[in-house]
């Protein structure tokens, strides 16, 4: 044990340091100039302007006036686009894969719908410096694990508390829905076994929704007339399940397998869930027409994954999205990363060749989550009022050889370094250079 | 059946003494051997032995008498080309040691030294069950792993082991069958072991003949009984059958045969479909599994649309199709199965059968299968009867119904490929044994007590791992630990175990899984399930007894 | 049990094998190419080029080439074709990974395990690759022996799958993997990559004491021989050169102390640095002693000696003129390989072909098949992958791939169940419970097991149990 624990103190004072360098407090005014503005909801400008003032876009198109003292940003020959949304990461939940004292993502128990991300989330994480500079200004950061792992939240990459990172709308609570699916093909259950198993996993989560009622019913009836009524005994999940029966809470459920999914749509009708958006859903493509006819959004991915059936035809986590899309599903895409979330636009990129139109996969990175989350008002798409979360690019920033050369989060523009970065600059060409050589 | 022939046969496990050793199968059809049929005829038993087969034979007074009607069909017992019945469990495969990475060779699997003649248990329950779907002989090899030891035939009736057995030193047996835990804990290193403990017997083998021919100088080489069993392979006088279980293991075994050059028999052979060109050049003895995939029923598509390769579905529009397609192959891999034996034979491969691995009571339907499938039944009957015999050695004295013969017969209500068939009677030394009705595999009305302890091996999805159930109490209240090997030597209290019937429940909490359930369904001595861990699903388990309820 | 639960029984009907056109028996094929942006990697891009494939070799290279009769002729106008891409380190077609019962277990082989019936095999192809380095795993400090593979999918012999005349290769590996296994688990060396030096330093000198023992014997000074040990046999044909060893490590402390325990053994010449997270940080002293490096291209923190890593491993690598690759370690990206070599171009600036080089010609000469393989030119095998758009594209699809002549993968025909066996007891089409990864938090370094990869074959039981 030894070891662990040594490994753990120097994990510890290193994520200890803050080896990232910081947003300035600089919020503008900023002035973008002679770019392409890829707004997203309002189609492109071609050289536009794009003017950022107290973290908030103010102004955009070709006929701007540039405010006095603005930092000019000459664009020319590049595009300007809202930040990309990841709708499920674990970013600031996680540092070091291995290292189990690391992760916060998963807490013992089954029902958890009291415990809340944020207060899990890491502001100096290493891995979101890394990742954001990709584009990426905002990602869904979930617990998982149990059956109801409790509460994700939309996070904006800069921040030095998870209140200041927390973008307004609100949290998820998270279930993972019951599975018929076996867990691998070594699993030997017999069929009534896995079954009787997901049933029993079913009615539990009916109790539970359930239960909540009752303790809504209760907690209602004394908040009316607290003389006539009793106090709701504590009961800390049904507590934390009261924004969820009342409305007001989304519930995002986590389901892959098609059964699954299907039998989560039944689920989400029984419970007359309305505010309801299904994760993963990696066997999607199989139910589109049934998750189409429910109306209810899916946040899918990865993209970039090998098929869930060994006779899948290989492509089928490629098109997954694609499928999806077709059949009138509204789309939002996940990487389910940590170390790589910066991978977010190759997956939109992957999403396209297997058949998504590019619009519609730039829209599942952007505009489309933040409709899903309620936010957008605030994020994914470049208009006048909205929060200043964007990034310039030399080119299609779903392209692996194009430059993303400057971003904001929040209005606050972002150096574009991370320890990566930094580990670059400074090994490209060493020096010193290579020390004795063995063998002199 | 509706026989009036159910004359009382005289009982090979009755105690009241007997009055005569003389025994005649009267109105008999007689299949004498593969193409070889007789009506009406007599077969004359006396002391064990066939005196007389034929039309006009008398039978002496006071003969105990089976008049079968002309419907009742004598065939020559069945031998099993290779397998485990009748014989015990060793223990000394199992357990702790020192350096897991070097561990001693029986602890590794590596018992080439073992004779089965040594591990004898007529007391075995297989022996009645396989006996019962006409086996009267089989060539056994002790259980093990890699290299478990050298086999014998043996009579599957009587109850003294030595009087059972009929010929030893067949064989060694030898598979790609890892240990637990130790080296060799994959098939990857079990071939490397083979290497190894090949080679090193090569060179012994060498330095043993050398030190004979002249000792001076040299250091006395050290007795080695493992490496010195393999002499006999080595010069090629005793045949190494090894057992296969797919076509993986039989390109592999194919291979170390070539680089190693052992006098190969083959067995098992299941999905050799998929090899007949390997085995076509290996030109090798085979000996063809009697275990097939359970007939899986696959429902809806009555019309049985053959499976389309070439199937390209886009949308959700097409899952139904998919799935039908799907079908349909499972279908055809059943049925490719089945059809193993006759694929064979139409290749000209001439093959005896082999249960091991298969379940006793599932023989002769499995038989049955592979006769439908289009193996002829004559071949099918040579594969159980005079083509063993041969290739083990014993064909003068079992194998057909012969004058002369050890009386290993099977009496059957007509012919034993046919569905409705059954077996009357099946003789073993010329001892009578009744077939009953074996008790079924899984009974909530069993009456199992599980108290005492119980070997299991739990099939992780990456490896194999032993564990041991110590059940104490009594039925009604049980209780006890399990202890899992490689992760804890001390014993976890079960949190809640009963036992319905022959199914046992249980469930205890593993520190790093969290609770995990067990099910096993249980006879006296065997117990087969699978243990339920969280975030894994189900793997499976199987097991027995080592000791209880009264020891 | 029908089957032993590690092999998957069963088999395609043979229906299949002979209706679906790619799976044809011969084992070389014929066809010409016409009109395609060929990437040759060493010799530029060629533009409106025909390829004529003789036999499974290129045959010549140019414009307006015919086909012999007989030959297919395929229009590739609009397309791309690159050289089959080689993955230096792989986990697929194999039945066994780790052999982790003791740290140092030269005498098993992957290659005495290979498994045609992988459909991962097949996935591989559809991204184009058509050679793979399947590679015993990480949890021994000397571990198996590895092989090269050709895809040669719908073979059912795995001796076919074989690259003829590629050299041998052993597995090493350093730093937590070993530590974990053996010092963690078991309470043996190595305990502390002090330990992993000391057990590799020891494992050698044994081998030499062997051989020692072996020559006297032969040159009459003993009367026996030592003790066969195949274990050992195998070290003295490392300690000859005869087989090359590819290291699996992380930190650039623990790469150094290998590269000075390989120089004192003078085995410069036969050795490869894997995964090698940290490898840019000693780029100039793994330049000096001229060790070919193969890297991830940006898997990092799945573990703390992959926390101090960068994305630029790779270009940092080229530009110190380094022969790096870019490997998979993985059933996912091995069937995305050009995706993650185009990744080198944002976390870099490396051009087209140094690129493209990282998962062709890099890797064919890491694993000494460059004389074969890795770049298209005239003589070489025709391992080739047909594109869409630029293999560097993230629009990219590949459309066909080639190996030795022979068409293994072609989308226009690509059907939907692809697998060479199902189990004849299993479910009609399992699906199974849990997400489908993007393969990095399931990465075999990660302390849960689940991925193929580099810890796969270690216990479950024992590898989550804390002792």
């Amino acid at each position: 044990m030894s070891f662990l624990l040594s490994v753990l103190l120097a994990a510890g004072l290193l994520f200890g340091t803050p080896v990232d360098a910081t947003a300035t407090d600089d919020r503008g005014p900023f002035a973008i100039t002679n770019a392409e503005l890829v707004t997203v909801a309002n189609g492109t400008i071609s050289n536009g302007t794009l003017i950022i003032e107290n973290g908030r876009i103010t102004a955009l198109g070709t006929d701007v006036t540039i405010p006095e003292g603005a930092t000019v940003i000459d664009a020319e020959g590049k595009s300007v686009y809202p930040g990309m949304i990841d709708s499920g990461t674990r970013l600031g939940v996680t540092e070091v894969g291995s290292i189990s004292l690391t992760q916060d993502f998963n807490e013992v128990g089954a029902l958890n719908p009291q415990l809340d991300i944020l207060t899990a989330v890491h502001p100096n994480s290493r891995l979101i410096p890394v990742n954001r500079v990709a584009g990426i200004t905002t990602v869904i950061t979930e617990p998982s694990g149990g059956r109801i792992s409790g509460t994700a939240a939309l996070i904006n990459l800069h921040g030095y508390t998870p209140e200041q990172m927390h973008v307004g709308g609100a949290e998820l609570m998270t279930v993972n829905y019951p599975s018929t699916g076996r867990g691998g093909w070594w699993d030997r259950r017999s069929d009534e076994e896995i079954e009787r198993e997901a049933q029993e996993a079913i009615d539990e989560l009916n109790l539970v929704w359930d239960r909540a009622a009752q303790y809504a019913q209760i907690d209602s009836a004394h908040t009316a007339d607290p003389q006539a009524h009793e106090a709701p005994s504590y009961v800390p999940e049904m507590e934390a399940m009261l924004p969820v029966v009342r409305g007001g809470m989304p519930v995002m459920i986590r389901v892959n397998r098609s059964a699954d999914i299907r039998s989560a749509l039944e689920w989400i009708a029984d419970r007359e869930l309305e505010q309801v958006v299904l994760s993963g859903v990696s066997e999607g493509w199989r139910v589109a027409d049934l998750i189409a006819e429910a109306g209810v959004p899916v946040l899918a991915g990865p993209v970039i994954a090998t098929p869930s059936r060994s006779s899948d035809r290989y492509d089928r986590a490629y098109e997954n999205a694609a499928l999806m899309h077709e059949a009138g599903v509204t789309v939002a895409l996940r990487t389910g990363e940590d170390a790589n979330v910066r991978n977010l636009p190759f997956n939109a990129g992957f999403a396209v060749a297997y058949g998504m139109p590019y619009e519609d996969a730039l829209r599942a990175v952007t505009l489309t989550p933040a409709e899903i989350f309620g936010v957008a008002d605030e994020l994914g798409s470049l208009e006048e009022g909205k929060q200043a979360s964007l990034f310039i690019a030399d080119g299609d920033p779903f392209e692996p050889a194009t430059a993303v050369t400057h971003l904001f989060i929040n209005g606050y523009q972002i150096p574009m370094e991370s320890e990566q970065s930094r580990l670059y600059e400074e090994f490209l060409d060493r020096q010193p250079g290579a020390t004795l050589h063995p063998q002199e | 059946m509706a026989l009036m022939l159910l004359v009382p046969v005289a009982q090979a496990q009755d105690d009241v003494p007997r009055v005569t050793s003389v025994m005649a199968l009267e109105n008999v059809r007689v299949v004498a051997s593969p193409g070889s049929v007789s009506e009406s005829a007599t077969v004359l038993i006396r002391d064990g032995f066939i005196e007389a087969v034929g039309t006009n034979v008398s039978v002496p007074v006071g003969a105990d008498r089976i008049d079968g009607g002309d419907t009742l069909t004598v065939y020559a017992g069945f031998i099993d080309g290779l397998s485990h019945v009748g014989v015990r469990e060793a223990d000394d495969e199992n357990g702790d040691v020192e350096d897991r990475g070097n561990p001693p060779p029986a602890r590794a699997g590596i018992q080439p030294n073992r004779d089965v003649r040594a591990f004898l248990n007529p007391e075995d329950t297989a022996i009645r069950r396989l006996r019962e779907q006409g086996f009267t002989a089989a060539h056994v090899m002790p259980k093990g792993r890699m290299l478990p030891g050298t086999g014998a035939v043996i009579l599957l009736g009587g109850d003294d082991p030595d009087t059972m057995v009929l010929r030893g030193e067949t064989a060694q047996l030898a598979q790609i069958a890892s240990a637990s835990g130790v080296f060799p804990s994959n098939d990857m290193a079990v071939i490397a072991q083979f290497r190894q403990t090949f080679r090193e017997a090569e060179r012994r083998q060498a330095v043993e003949a050398r030190y004979d021919a002249n000792p001076e100088g040299m250091e006395r080489p050290s007795h080695d009984p493992v490496h010195r069993a393999l002499f006999p392979v080595l010069s090629g006088d005793l045949p190494m059958f090894f057992h296969t279980e797919n076509a993986l293991d039989l390109h592999r075994v194919l291979a170390l045969r070539n680089e190693l050059g052992f006098p190969l028999v083959l067995t098992g052979l299941a999905q050799s479909f998929d090899a007949l060109d390997a085995l076509r050049d290996a030109d090798v003895p085979l000996y063809l599994t009697l275990d097939l995939p359970d007939a899986v029923e696959v429902d809806g598509d009555e019309e049985h649309t053959p499976f389309d390769p070439d199937l390209r579905t886009r949308t959700f529009a097409d899952v139904e199709a998919e799935e039908e397609n799907l079908k349909a192959r499972l279908r055809e891999v059943q049925q490719q199965y089945e059809r193993t034996a006759a694929l064979l034979h139409e290749a000209g491969l001439s093959f005896a059968f082999t249960t091991k691995d298969t379940a006793p009571g599932d023989v002769l339907a499995h038989i049955r299968r592979v006769v439908a499938a289009g193996l002829p039944a004559d071949v099918a009957l040579a594969a159980l009867t005079t083509r063993p015999a041969e290739r083990l050695g014993i064909d003068r004295q079992v194998g057909t119904v012969e004058a002369g013969k050890i009386a290993n017969l099977i009496v059957a209500t007509g012919d034993l490929f046919d569905d409705d068939t059954d077996i009357h009677t099946v003789f073993v030394d010329g001892a009578a044994y009744d077939v009953t009705t074996a008790p079924a595999d899984a009974d909530p009305d069993a009456e199992i007590n599980p108290v005492g302890t119980w070997a299991l091996t739990v099939r992780s999805p990456e490896g194999t791992v032993d564990a041991t159930v110590q059940l104490d109490g009594s039925p009604e209240a049980l209780d006890g630990t399990i202890t899992v090997e490689m992760v804890s030597s001390d014993p976890a209290p079960f949190d809640e175990v009963r036992i319905d019937g022959n199914i046992l429940t249980f469930a205890f909490t593993a520190e790093q899984f969290g609770a995990i359930r067990g099910r096993l369904t249980l006879t006296e001595t065997e117990a087969e399930g699978t243990l339920t861990i969280p975030g894994f699903g189900g793997v499976p388990v199987t097991g027995t007894r080592t000791a209880g309820p009264d020891q | 049990m029908l089957l032993r639960f590690l092999s998957f029984s069963c088999i395609l009907s043979l229906v299949l094998l002979l209706s679906t056109s790619l799976l044809v028996a011969q084992d070389r094929g014929d066809v010409l190419i016409q009109n395609a942006t060929v990437h040759t990697v060493t010799n530029g891009t060629l533009e409106n080029t025909d390829i004529l494939v003789r036999d499974g070799r290129i045959e010549s290279l140019g414009a307006g080439l015919s086909a012999p009769s007989g030959v297919r002729v395929i229009d590739a106008t609009d397309l791309h074709v690159m050289p089959g891409i080689i993955d230096a380190h792989s986990h697929i077609g194999i039945s066994n990974v780790n052999e982790a019962t003791r740290p140092v277990t030269a005498d098993v082989g992957v290659g005495d395990v290979l498994n045609p019936y992988d459909v991962s095999i097949y996935r591989a192809l559809a991204g184009g690759t058509t050679t793979a380095h399947v590679m015993h795993g990480s949890a021994n400090a000397i571990g198996g022996r590895n092989q090269t593979i050709k895809l040669r999918y719908g073979d059912l012999n795995p001796e076919h799958y074989r690259f003829d005349g590629a050299p041998r290769t052993i597995k090493f590996a350093l730093g937590e993997n070993p530590m974990r296994v053996h010092g963690q688990g078991q309470g043996i060396k190595p305990r502390t990559r002090m330990g992993v030096e000391f057990v590799i330093r020891d494992a050698f000198r044994q081998a030499q004491v062997y051989a020692e023992q072996k020559a006297a014997y032969a040159n009459g000074d003993r009367p026996t021989p030592p003790p066969y040990s195949e274990r050992l046999e195998v070290l003295s044909d490392v300690l000859s050169g005869d087989i090359v060893v590819h290291a699996h490590s992380y930190r650039a402390d623990e790469m150094l102390m290998l590269m000075q325990v390989i120089d004192d053994f003078g085995l410069n010449d036969t050795f490869v640095l894997q995964h090698s997270i940290e490898a840019f940080k000693i780029a100039p002293e793994i330049a000096a002693q001229g060790i070919p490096v193969s890297v991830f291209m940006d898997w990092w923190g799945f573990k703390f000696e992959a926390y101090n890593a960068a994305a630029h491993n790779a270009a940092i690598l080229i530009r110190n003129g380094i022969t790096a690759s870019i490997h998979s370690d993985s059933g996912d990206l091995i069937r995305h390989m050009y995706h993650q070599a185009a990744k080198s171009q944002r976390y870099g600036d490396l051009t087209d072909d140094e690129a493209l080089s990282l998962v062709t010609i890099n890797p064919a000469i890491q694993l000494g098949i460059d004389d074969r393989v890795g770049s298209i030119e005239e003589g070489k095998d025709a391992d080739l992958a047909l594109f869409s758009a630029h293999p560097l594209s993230v629009y990219a699809v590949p459309q066909m791939t080639f190996v030795d002549g022979v068409v293994r993968f072609d989308r226009a025909t690509d059907p939907d169940d692809m697998r060479l066996q199902v189990n004849p007891e299993g479910d009609v089409a399992p699906a199974y419970a849990g997400e489908t990864h993007s393969h990095s938090h399931d990465h075999p370094h990660d302390a849960h097991g689940h991925g193929v990869g580099c810890m796969e074959g270690v216990n479950l039981f024992e590898f989550l149990s804390t002792k």
